[in-house]
């Protein structure tokens, strides 16, 4: 048998040798264990305070709120007032025609 | 011993012998297939119980449409991906960690991995086979894994991957590709001297 020959038969072997595989099997007392971790996740108050908040009766209420919020936010900035956009309107007019008064000289002398 | 859907049902109205039952029935089930997928002993044993404690606590989003085992195989699967992902990213920043005194732990290191449940004369080709699984993309594993591991049908790896047959049946085909590829470097790589 050549090299190359060899080589297949033991890729063949390896790909084969999942078969009849025995499942492996944890360490004693995982029932306890789980146990363990889940009496000490109640047990913390940031535990408790978690397992409320990743509620979805908490969570999607309160997701809405804040997208509620930063709506009223945004929208609220992006309406500037009417009284604001009128006066820098007559006073951006008022300075690009140069039709304000700037001197007493101008008064006497239209 | 209960069936599956009275187990569930007892799960709901908090009967907490019902969980041990649970975990009693299906530990072996769930650790296999995250040690099948991590390849180290401790992480599979913690995925396990992270496993059932999402059971524990989700047992309500149970629709009772797949099979018990169907889900939790899904829930096995996306814990062992995630934590394998999460060990990736702490090792790509193990650098900058090492730079502030905190020098790893002997988990970062690569170890050989021999699957328990291998017989002996085994060993040697299943240690190759499980080092070609490694390469693979995650869905050819997962697929693999699934069907030559744990044994299941394509019908069942098709419904815990969300997937038809077919598309199970062209993934086993193209992992089985990628692993004599795999292989073959392993094997030339092992016997170039010779």
């Amino acid at each position: 048998m050549n090299k190359d020959e060899y080589i297949n038969r033991l890729i063949e072997g390896s790909i084969n040798s999942a078969d009849g595989m025995d499942r492996a099997t944890p360490k004693p007392f995982l029932h306890t264990r789980i146990n363990a971790k889940l009496n000490a996740a109640a047990d913390s108050g940031w535990g408790r305070i978690a397992a409320f908040i990743g509620k979805p009766v908490f969570f999607i209420p309160a997701f809405c709120l804040i997208i509620l919020v930063n709506l009223l936010v945004i929208f609220n900035n992006n309406a500037a007032p009417a009284w604001l956009i009128t006066e820098q309107g007559a006073a951006t007019t008022a300075d690009e025609f140069s039709n304000t008064i700037a001197t007493f000289y101008e008064i006497e002398n239209p | 011993m209960n069936q599956p859907e009275t187990l569930v049902h007892k799960l709901l109205n908090g009967d907490k012998a019902s969980f041990a039952e649970l975990v009693e029935r299906y530990q072996d089930m769930v650790y296999n297939t995250a040690l099948s997928i991590v390849q180290n002993n401790n992480d599979a044993d913690d995925i396990t119980q992270e496993v059932f404690i999402q059971v524990h606590l989700s047992i309500s989003s149970f629709k009772g449409e797949s099979k018990l085992s169907t889900w939790l195989y899904q829930i096995t699967i996306s814990k062992a991906l995630d934590h394998e992902k999460k060990k990736k990213r702490n090792k790509r920043f193990g650098f900058i960690k090492s730079l502030f005194g905190d020098s790893g732990t002997t988990d970062d290191l690569p170890v050989e991995f021999n699957h328990p449940g291998v017989q002996l004369e085994k060993k040697e080709s299943s240690n190759a086979l499980f080092k070609a699984l490694k390469k693979l993309p995650d869905n050819q594993r997962i697929a693999f894994t699934l069907h030559k591991i744990e044994g299941q049908t394509n019908m069942e790896v098709a419904a815990i991957m969300n997937m038809n047959v077919t598309a199970v049946e062209s993934l086993m085909s193209r992992a089985k590709a990628n692993l004599k590829i795999n292989l073959q470097h392993y094997y030339n790589e092992k016997f170039k001297d010779q």
